[in-house]
């Protein structure tokens, strides 16, 4: 398998190499340290010696194709997965060695936006949102009631209007903003998107993005973006990284990603059917 | 053996009726070690998600709404299809035994009979099935659900144990309702025998009851033991429910496979844990009592 840019030939080898570590820049800290991360499932290898530093208060976006390992990077963030070979440290704990009381302790860091949102069906708004309130800070009912109201309205939701309705009723978009409002209801350090806006139609995504901007720039988190869609990436990204069948290929700003001459990086931006991406396939 | 012996041997194998066969047989064993593994497998799994559960029933308190809700779901929901099929079958059994019993001028000791097959096997046992078909696999197709769409992930990210939160309430449900489904299904089981009775061969009802509680039939050990066997039942079927629940994949398919599951599983277990506890419960009971 090859790809061409600007006349270049890549081999397979060279457009799997994982790209080198770039050094820390002045004046930011690292929040989260990837090393050599391996992960396979049975035969399959699905991620294969990640190397990443995520810097805190910065929005990384993860980019990749179906089956680039995404999903599974992010599970191992979450400590919901132990990895083969390799480390991921937040500070000086490794997720992978961490008791389930440290894991307990360091989720309460995190704030997750699932794909679907994740919405507990049986609950309403008010019970969806309040859930970390009630059953792992304990807090009295009316605390709760406060708090999820200012979430909600922090994510542009009619507060009191929602309050009572589940999920069911809801549209799409807002189940996904709901979402969005259970994850920053304990003000998180650390906010966790899995594809925040597939399956929402454009001007709703475009809703998202904004609102992860707008979280982003009041709270100072640290956000990772899991995502496919370019425009989201490039509208709220400081960095982007790119996932390649298991290996991390390009990291870099907005513009070093534009510029970066990689066959696979250049068909996923210009969206073109020929290419590594697509190479077997259809004609 | 070299490629081309092996190849020759292959082919016999499959194209001779004792190669068939033989292949054949090999399958059925493999299929069927490999079936007694995995219900194993289960079995062990669905042990350690309830132990892991009862660690948490210091925290029952917490969960007082959601247990009040299941044990509604669980009690008032199976109450009238688990009173019809013990009347029915108090019926049957009187019918078919009355008949018998009448030829011998012994029908003064069928309510005693119907009183004590019910205590000590029915009421349990047809509990357990109403509870296992119908709540049992609600319970797996909820959960189930919950976990092909991340919410159980999500509980997960919040720092909220699923065994805590989704768990405990249910299994602790079930404990709670299942003894009392069992009386009511004793007490109705006798009834319908007694109607019956009543209608075919004379018998009053409060001569029918007085032969079913006579203790020269029904001791209380009888009951006991039936009431015993009922919280065996119960933590089995929401072991069985809740970790099929949980290890639910590949979408809306894998919920069906999962309900399936939990109902096969749990019958089968349900009868295992039978034989056992009558086996060694009932003979422990008697020698307390």
């Amino acid at each position: 398998m090859t790809g061409t840019t600007d006349n270049q030939s890549w081999t397979r080898q060279e457009m799997e190499r994982g790209c080198p570590l770039d050094p820390v820049p002045e004046g930011k800290q690292v929040l989260m340290r990837i090393r050599d991360l391996n992960k396979s499932f049975g035969s399959r290898h699905i991620l294969r010696g990640i190397d990443l530093d995520i810097y805190k208060g910065e929005t990384l976006v993860i980019l990749g194709g179906s089956g680039s390992g995404k999903t599974t990077l992010i599970r191992h963030l979450l400590g919901f997965l132990v990895a083969d070979a390799g480390t991921v440290k937040v500070g000086e704990l490794d997720l992978n060695l961490a008791t389930a009381e440290q894991l307990e302790h360091y989720r309460r860091r995190l704030g997750v936006v699932f794909q679907m949102a994740a919405l507990l069906n049986s609950l309403t708004v008010l019970e969806n949102v309040g859930l970390p309130l009630i059953e792992v800070d304990r807090l009295p009912l009316d605390q709760v009631r406060t708090r999820v109201i200012a979430a909600l309205k922090a994510v542009f939701l009619p507060a009191e209007e929602i309050l009572h309705l589940k999920p069911a009723s809801l549209s799409g978009g807002m189940r996904k903003r709901v979402g969005i409002a259970r994850a920053i209801v304990q003000k998180p350090e650390i906010i966790l998107y899995d594809e925040p806006t597939t399956g929402l139609d454009p001007v709703t995504v475009n809703g998202v993005n904004e609102l992860t901007l707008e979280i982003q720039r009041t709270m100072g988190v640290t956000s990772i973006v899991i995502t496919h869609d370019l425009g989201a990436a490039f509208m709220i990204a400081d960095r982007i990284a790119m996932l390649y069948k298991g290996r991390l290929i390009a990291v870099g700003t907005k513009d070093q990603i534009r510029a970066n001459p990689h066959p696979v990086l250049q068909q996923m931006l210009t969206g073109s059917t020929k290419g590594p991406l697509t190479e077997g396939y259809g004609k | 053996m070299t490629p081309e012996q092996h190849k020759a041997l292959e082919v016999s194998r499959t194209t001779t009726f004792a190669g068939f066969a033989k292949d054949a047989g090999v399958r059925v064993v493999s299929n069927t070690g490999r079936g007694i593994l995995d219900r194993a497998q289960v079995a062990g799994r669905a042990c350690l998600l309830f132990y892991q559960a009862m660690g948490y029933v210091s925290q029952a308190g917490r969960a007082f709404p959601m247990i009040l809700k299941q044990v509604e779901f669980v009690g008032f929901g199976s109450l009238v299809v688990l009173s019809l099929i013990s009347g029915l079958t108090g019926m049957i059994m009187a019918v078919q035994m009355g008949a018998t019993l009448e030829d011998y001028g012994a029908l003064n000791t069928l309510g005693g009979l119907i009183s004590v097959t019910f205590c000590r096997e029915l009421g349990p046992i047809w509990a357990a099935v109403i509870i296992l078909a119908r709540v049992g696999s609600a319970m797996a197709a909820e959960l189930g659900t919950m976990t092909v769409n991340e919410e159980v992930d999500a509980l997960r990210s919040m720092s909220i144990d699923p065994v805590r939160y989704l768990v405990m309430p249910r299994i602790l449900a079930l404990i709670i309702a299942m003894p009392i489904l069992t009386l009511i299904a004793d007490f109705v089981g006798i009834l319908g025998g007694a109607l019956i009775s009543s209608a075919t061969f004379g018998i009053t009802v409060s001569s029918f009851f007085e032969s079913a509680t006579d203790s020269q039939f029904l001791a209380y050990s009888d009951v006991i033991g039936g009431l015993i066997k009922s919280v065996f039942f119960a933590c089995l079927i929401g072991s069985i429910a809740c970790d099929q629940g949980l290890h639910t994949s590949d979408g809306a398919e894998g919920v069906g496979k999962s309900t399936t599951r939990t109902v096969v599983l749990s019958v089968i277990f349900v009868l295992l844990m039978d034989l056992f506890l009558t086996t060694f419960v009932q003979l422990a009971m008697k020698r307390v009592f």
